[in-house]
């Protein structure tokens, strides 16, 4: 990673990401959606390298290039993403069940939601020290 | 929580840029910080202080309220 430009990065990421995509839909869907999702992708990685030259907060993120202030910027902003998701997984799920909709999409999110719930207290939980010491006792 | 960064900044005759620079983050974060609007972490607040050659609470005055947030 370390030898691959800042700059580059996201833009690599996206197109990688987009390219996994394609084949997916290109194997389902056949070779004609490449033609769609390809000039998409490539659109896509082209903006992520325009945005990650510019002098912002979004652009030191996208470098991978954070400071203290932004990754914890970022940090609440995908906890925002992640409560919005979640919310938004609940309500699909209560729509698939009203009209019978395939509903096991919205089930594995809902699913997997406390399972990272948990995973995130193991992992992030303090570690050494124990509780308060209390004087006299 | 008030700072003396601005003011510390200014006396040097440092840009924001220079100063993020030196301390290791962003014009940006400078920026928060002399606005008031970040409070940095204690790491970055000695880093601070030590650069300018001053204690932290020298620095940061956390008698004189102006919102920040962490």
């Amino acid at each position: 990673m370390r030898s691959i430009p800042p700059r580059a990065r996201a833009p690599i990421g996206m197109f990688l990401g987009g390219a996994v995509v394609a084949a997916v839909a290109a194997v389902a869907y056949g070779w004609g959606t490449v033609l769609y999702l390809g000039p998409v992708t490539l659109a896509a990685a082209a903006g992520y390298y325009a945005w990650a030259g510019r002098d912002s907060d979004m652009a030191a993120v996208l470098r991978r290039q954070s400071d203290e202030r932004q990754a914890y910027r970022q940090l609440k902003i995908q906890a925002l993403v992640g409560r919005v998701m979640s919310v938004t997984a609940a309500v699909a799920f209560l729509v698939a069940v009203a009209v019978k909709a395939t509903l096991w999409p919205f089930a594995i999110f809902l699913a997997v939601l406390p399972l990272a719930v948990l995973a995130g207290w193991v992992m992030y939980r303090e570690r050494g020290g124990g509780g308060e010491h209390q004087a006299g006792h | 929580m008030r700072n003396r960064v601005r003011e510390q900044r200014a006396q040097r005759g440092l840009s924001q840029a220079e100063l993020g620079a030196a301390l290791g983050v962003s014009r940006q974060t400078i920026i928060s910080i002399e606005n008031g609007r970040y409070l940095p972490s204690l790491g970055l607040a000695f880093r601070i202080a030590r650069f300018f050659d001053l204690t932290v609470d020298k620095m940061f005055d956390p008698d004189d309220e102006e919102t920040g947030t962490l």
